[in-house]
């Protein structure tokens, strides 16, 4: 065997640790890219979810089919701080008004899933049993406005003050590759109240 | 290695460049996807932010502190727009100041976007079609915008006069 086949032998083996190493990453990013699209892809759809269900519940803020039987919508949210809300609402319109509570689980509660940050949303109906499945909710802040539109700091003591309500969610993947969360972030302002007003 | 050795290794390694190619702009792809599908969630969530804050005012500056029975006693609708001294939208107090409304939104955690606002009376019949006198409806477009993203979103609301007598 001679040098220049010494030469081709060392070459050639080197070369393919190249390629080999190209082939390995390539198909480390592709399984990354798959798995944590496939996460992306959940979260905004929880994230959509999670935005509609506070929507159309909170859209129906001081609602009641029966105007009688809640004169005064002003009176709708009975508790405020920055990631809890107690409001009436005739949820069902049955014209009884109901209690509708939204409150952040803590984080040890989904302490089985990889991300160490999502958290429970529940949703609590009158005093039915809290209801909430895993989303990936890992903020949930309420900022409040009054009616001239400047913030009410909490604790709330009057939340009869409250006219608008600025909705603050982010959502990450419960699971990723090599920990590289993806998030998504909501923020809406919501009205409280519509009816309130006369034009 | 002879000629043919080395044609075939040149020929493989043009196969796999063009394969981590193709893998590379298929990922990058999906990502842009991806992201603009959360941009546009976002902008969303902006648009309705800015119909909410709207549909808190008054229909029409006239019908502020005073109801009106007769179209006329409406604001033109060339006149549809912010009144001197107001500025939308906190300042402002009906409905049809958000005409020419812009603002920039830079404090979110992903990407700057650009609102813009029109209003202009409509017939419900024909809600696409802007009327150029007054009518009981006005409507809303909203449109945002961001540099990072492909897309436009572009929300409309019809806002209808109505009064307890």
């Amino acid at each position: 065997m001679g040098f220049s086949t010494i030469m081709d032998i060392l070459g050639s083996m080197i070369i393919g640790g190249i390629l080999m190493m190209i082939t390995w990453r390539l198909s480390d990013a592709a399984t990354e890219k798959t798995y944590n699209n496939s996460g992306e892809l959940s979260l905004q759809q929880n994230l959509a979810t999670v935005a509609q269900i506070l929507e159309t519940d909170f859209r129906k803020i001081g609602y009641c089919s029966d105007w009688n039987n809640f004169p005064d919508p002003s009176k709708a949210v009975v508790f405020a701080d920055a990631s809890s809300i107690r409001y009436l609402t005739d949820i069902d319109s049955d014209t009884d008004m109901d209690s509708i509570h939204y409150y952040l689980g803590p984080t040890s509660e989904l302490s089985s899933t990889p991300n160490p940050r999502d958290r429970l949303l529940y949703r609590v109906v009158n005093n039915e049993p809290p209801l909430s499945s895993n989303m990936g909710v890992t903020q949930f802040k309420l900022v409040y406005f009054d009616a001239l539109g400047d913030t009410i700091a909490p604790p709330i003591t009057t939340p009869g003050l409250i006219t608008s309500i600025e909705i603050n969610i982010t959502v990450e993947s419960v699971a990723a590759y090599d920990e590289k969360y993806s998030s998504a972030f909501w923020r809406q302002i919501r009205l409280v109240a519509r009816n309130l007003r006369n034009r | 290695m002879n000629t043919g050795q080395s044609l075939l290794s040149i020929g493989a390694l043009f196969l796999l460049s063009l394969t981590v190619l193709r893998v590379n702009n298929s990922i990058l792809l999906t990502d842009s996807v991806m992201q603009d599908s959360k941009f546009g969630i976002l902008a969303t969530s902006l648009a309705t932010s800015l119909i909410e804050k709207a549909s808190k005012k008054a229909f029409d500056a006239n019908t502020y502190s005073n109801s009106v029975s007769a179209l006329n006693e409406l604001t033109s609708a060339g006149g549809l727009g912010p009144g001197s001294g107001e500025t939308a939208p906190d300042s402002c107090n009906d409905f049809d100041d958000f005409n020419g409304y812009t603002d920039s939104v830079t404090t979110l955690p992903s990407a700057n976007f650009y609102l813009e606002a029109k209003v202009c009376y409509v017939n419900p019949n024909t809600p696409d079609v802007k009327l150029n006198t007054q009518s009981w409806h006005k409507k809303m477009t909203v449109i945002v915008a961001s540099t990072s993203s492909q897309d436009t979103i572009r929300l409309s609301t019809i806002y209808s006069y109505w009064h307890f007598r």
